[in-house]
């Protein structure tokens, strides 16, 4: 390795990451640095020695390159906002699909078997476009983006809640209710049978209740404690309508996500009434607030420690790729 | 124990002696604090960029044409502003932390008697 090698290493590694006449000027002081501390090695080492010790110091080419790159681009000083700007879109849009997936589930109850695919796949995509930031920046960018997020997330959670509230309170609703409290009732003796199985009792006999085969859809998202597929069946049979069922899995599917923790309240309290319960505006408030603010503190705390860990990551590879350039060259 | 060294007021620190081209600067700052700082170049030239662009120091271009061309440095009234607001924050944080300190222990001579 001579400091004319060197030089080319790191004119290639500048090169079209910032304008020629930068690169030149940028080249021609690291020249003249290079230049000076050999010099001042030669006094007391061989030329070539003094060389290897001046290049050594300076450090390996594509890490002084990746730091001149971010100093041009303002990663250093620009604002961490500003910074993080299409991280954070990608991000939110990671949430976000998945929950407007939930309340199109209403149009057809077979998607909500892809929306947990989907909600991994979201934040996949999300934390790795974060990494991708963190690591080019070298910058906390947990801050702004968790802000975002829990911008995003207030909105997500009072839509999905307003939206619950209204299909709780419809006419397709109480109809439903109604009939799964009657299933619920005749399901009675389904479930004394199943739990005596359980306990070491022979099963009784009867035959299986026959299950549908649209019922496989929305079994596995059910918020109703179902023991058995017998039982699941016997009450999917009991409902009155088609528009029922699909307002029945929009509900499966919301418990499926997180954000079903606070309208699992509700449905416990409208399934326990004989009517559904109404639920009111200051009601959906709280339930918005709390639930947003349990999973922003969440949020904020994985972001917090991702960024954490990239910039470890990116710290650690760097002083890495120059303890293994700096071996290098006094090998050579 | 990490103290979180305010490099930019160190480099404005020493530019504020006198103008100075990238390599004296990183060795006034070994030299000075007897090795205890060490401004590595690959910080160094960001830095200096940085100031730069802040307007707190200037460089230009000396020996351009020969085989030893130097850019040096020189601070502007608004780093030598800069520096001030920089330094009186790091002796009010030295100062505060000073009083939490005890004194150094001397240790005892060693030898024979």
């Amino acid at each position: 390795m001579s400091i004319t090698r060197y030089l080319e290493e790191l004119r290639i590694a500048l090169t079209g990451r910032m304008p020629d006449s930068t690169i030149d000027s940028r080249l021609k002081e690291i020249k003249a640095h290079l230049k000076m501390s050999m010099q001042e090695h030669a006094q007391s080492s061989f030329e070539r020695e003094a060389e290897l010790q001046a290049i050594s110091e300076m450090g390996d080419a594509k890490v002084i390159a990746a730091q001149l790159v971010r100093q041009h681009r303002g990663y250093g000083t620009a604002s961490a906002r500003k910074l993080s700007g299409w991280t954070t879109l990608i991000v939110c849009l990671g949430v976000l699909c998945p929950f407007l997936a939930v309340q199109m589930t209403v149009l057809n109850p077979n998607w909500a078997s892809h929306i947990h695919p989907l909600w991994e796949v979201g934040s996949v995509i999300g934390i790795g476009a974060f990494g991708v930031q963190v690591w080019r920046t070298r910058r906390w960018l947990a801050g702004p983006v968790s802000v975002w997020m829990c911008l995003n997330l207030f909105v997500v959670t009072l839509i999905s809640l307003v939206f619950a509230t209204f299909t709780l309170n419809s006419a397709d609703t109480k109809q439903m209710h109604t009939a799964a409290i009657r299933g619920q009732a005749a399901l009675e003796p389904e479930r004394e049978a199943v739990a005596s199985w359980r306990r070491g009792n022979p099963p009784l006999d009867r035959g299986p209740v026959p299950i549908s085969s649209e019922s496989q859809s929305w079994l596995p998202l059910s918020p109703f404690p179902i023991s058995s597929q017998e039982s699941a069946g016997a009450l999917l049979q009991a409902m009155p309508t088609a528009s029922a069922k699909s307002a029945w899995t929009q509900y499966g599917a919301l418990y499926a996500q997180d954000v079903a923790k606070r309208n699992g309240e509700l449905w416990s309290e409208a399934h326990s009434a004989t009517e559904p319960a109404t639920l009111s505006n200051g009601r959906i408030a709280l339930n918005t607030v709390v639930l947003t603010s349990q999973m922003s503190s969440v949020v904020f705390a994985e972001l917090l420690a991702w960024n954490g860990l990239f910039l470890f990551l990116a710290k650690g590879s760097d002083r890495m790729r120059n303890r293994r350039f700096r071996r290098s060259v006094s090998a050579s | 124990m990490r103290l979180q060294t305010d490099m930019k007021a160190v480099v404005l620190g020493v530019l504020a002696t006198g103008p100075r081209h990238g390599y004296a600067i990183a060795k006034e700052v070994r030299e000075q604090s007897g090795g205890m700082l060490k401004l590595g170049e690959g910080q160094l030239y960001p830095t200096l960029y940085h100031l730069e662009e802040q307007g707190w120091v200037v460089a230009e271009w000396e020996n351009e044409d020969s085989d030893q061309p130097r850019r040096i440095y020189r601070i502007t009234e608004d780093g030598l502003a800069e520096l001030a607001v920089r330094a009186e924050r790091w002796h009010q944080f030295t100062e505060s932390v000073a009083k939490l300190m005890p004194a150094p222990v001397s240790k005892p001579q060693g030898g024979n008697a």
